[in-house]
């Protein structure tokens, strides 16, 4: 049978049945005549208007920032663009470092200041360790601040701008014991009461000693499995603040020392929820159906 | 940084009963970061990420000295099979040679060594060193070239090699090139 039949056949019975149903409702005697819009039962909630969603990353912020504040951390917020002095000379880090190449930060095309350098795009939240130095001026200083970073490095498992949390703490007779609690304290209250921490030895410019930490995997819980291999997953970095760090925020590097640690916000929360996302550059492309899924 | 290193390459420096997967897991806990454990063959190679500070690491010796210091800490006997650095050379040494004439710019380079050998025919490596350059990642090109690159793999000394015929009058001197600001080029004046 052609189409165009097929249709008008259908069409046929179609008005058929509803001028039946018509009849048969017009007949009833339950029918109020008034209110023949069929089906309506007015105390039904209205039709939603379309409804944002918070965004994974300011759920972690969220997280992350309370379990800090309740062990005392200020939370503060540092510029994203910010002088070269405090991104990199201020953390030990030399003119002639890598880090200071074009291929790898961003620099602002703005006039260059004799002392402070030029104005970048922060590659880590670490500019924010001289600056709380210098708002502080004496210790105690527990400081936790979260901020957007950025990087050249675009891939499935990297994006442009991402954002990282960076804890320093500098006082009397702060020692590795304390960075190691701190880091512990934050594993089992974010990840869970039964996951570990442990610290790897590593190198950052601006720490001495410097470690990598990693957490137990939340499958196998350290034995080892499919998603980890060994049981353990890289979180971020830490360490001792080094001395040259303290002096250029002028604070006495024989009576205070002091730990830091950085992570990417992006990351943790990854991992919390074992989410394996295939590219993260979804995490920023704005599609309302992907943000509803946390 | 990343070195390969092929495990009976350090076994010419390292005695130890431990196997290459505890050394990989010791050394990554203590020590360079084993990220990967390769296999060739029968070979196994180490891949390792060396950080910045620790260029000393950027060799076969390099990496021996780092497990004999790590592993007993794990219950591995460990041991340095030879000392590079304590090892005694038949050869004589002196301040000024006759064959070369070397001009220093301190600030940029504090010692300078040299070694004549005379009578040199370049060819092609024999296929045990060609062997370990390609495990490592680089091609076998000529003896000459070959030995300089072995030998910055397995001590972590780089040596340039020139041909004496063709240095000037027997001539070196080693300065600082101006016209690059960022960073700068040393290169011999030949």
């Amino acid at each position: 049978m052609c189409r165009s039949r097929r249709i008008r056949k259908v069409a046929y019975s179609l008005f058929g049945q509803i001028r039946s149903t018509g009849s048969a409702l017009n007949s009833s005697k339950f029918v109020n005549h008034k209110s023949l819009i069929i089906n309506q039962d007015p105390s039904l909630p209205g039709i939603r208007p379309p409804q944002g969603h918070l965004h994974p990353v300011t759920h972690a912020i969220g997280e992350i920032s309370s379990i800090f504040e309740k062990i005392g951390f200020v939370r503060v917020r540092y510029p994203e663009a910010d002088w070269d002095w405090y991104s990199f000379e201020s953390l030990n880090m030399s003119k002639t470092h890598p880090a200071r190449d074009d291929i790898e930060t961003f620099f602002v095309d703005t006039p260059e200041d004799k002392k402070m350098g030029k104005i970048v795009l922060t590659p880590h939240t670490s500019n924010g360790q001289v600056r709380e130095m210098e708002r502080v001026k004496t210790p105690p200083i527990r400081m936790v601040n979260i901020g957007k970073c950025y990087r050249r490095q675009s891939d499935v498992s990297h994006t442009v701008m991402f954002h990282q949390f960076e804890g320093l703490v500098v006082d009397q007779d702060i020692t590795i014991t304390h960075l190691k609690g701190t880091i512990d304290h934050f594993v089992k209250q974010f990840f869970g009461p039964k996951r570990q921490s442990r610290l790897r030895p590593y190198h950052f410019q601006f720490t001495e000693p410097s470690f990598e930490v990693d957490v137990t995997c939340d499958i196998c819980l350290g034995k080892g499995c499919k998603l980890c291999k060994e049981g353990w997953l890289e979180l971020g970095g830490a360490g001792m603040v080094h001395p040259n760090v303290l002096r250029a925020g002028k604070i006495n590097p024989t009576k205070y020392t002091g730990f830091a640690f950085g992570w990417g916000v992006e990351r943790t929360y990854m991992m919390k929820s074992g989410l394996k996302i295939d590219d993260l550059r979804l995490l920023y492309g704005n599609d309302i159906r992907f943000l509803n899924q946390f | 940084m990343q070195i390969l290193i092929p495990d009976s390459w350090l076994r010419d420096y390292l005695e130890t009963n431990a196997t290459p997967k505890q050394i990989q897991h010791a050394l990554s806990l203590c020590g360079p970061s084993v990220e990967r454990l390769h296999k060739k063959g029968d070979e196994y190679i180490y891949d390792i990420e060396v950080t910045t500070n620790r260029v000393d690491m950027m060799s076969v010796v390099g990496i021996a000295f780092e497990c004999v210091a790590i592993l007993p800490r794990f219950g591995y006997k460990a041991s340095l099979k030879k000392d590079p650095y304590l090892e005694k050379v038949n050869l004589s040494t002196s301040k000024k040679v006759n064959y070369l004439n070397v001009t220093l710019d301190k600030a940029i380079c504090y010692r300078f060594s040299t070694a004549l050998i005379r009578d040199v025919k370049v060819g092609k490596s024999p296929d045990w060193l060609v062997k370990r350059l390609e495990l490592v990642g680089m091609r076998g090109l000529n003896n000459v070239v070959d030995i300089s690159n072995y030998l910055m793999h397995e001590l972590g000394q780089p040596i340039h090699t020139f041909d004496y015929d063709k240095i000037d009058h027997g001539r070196v001197k080693f300065s600082c090139r101006r016209s690059y600001p960022k960073r700068f080029a040393l290169r011999p004046n030949l």
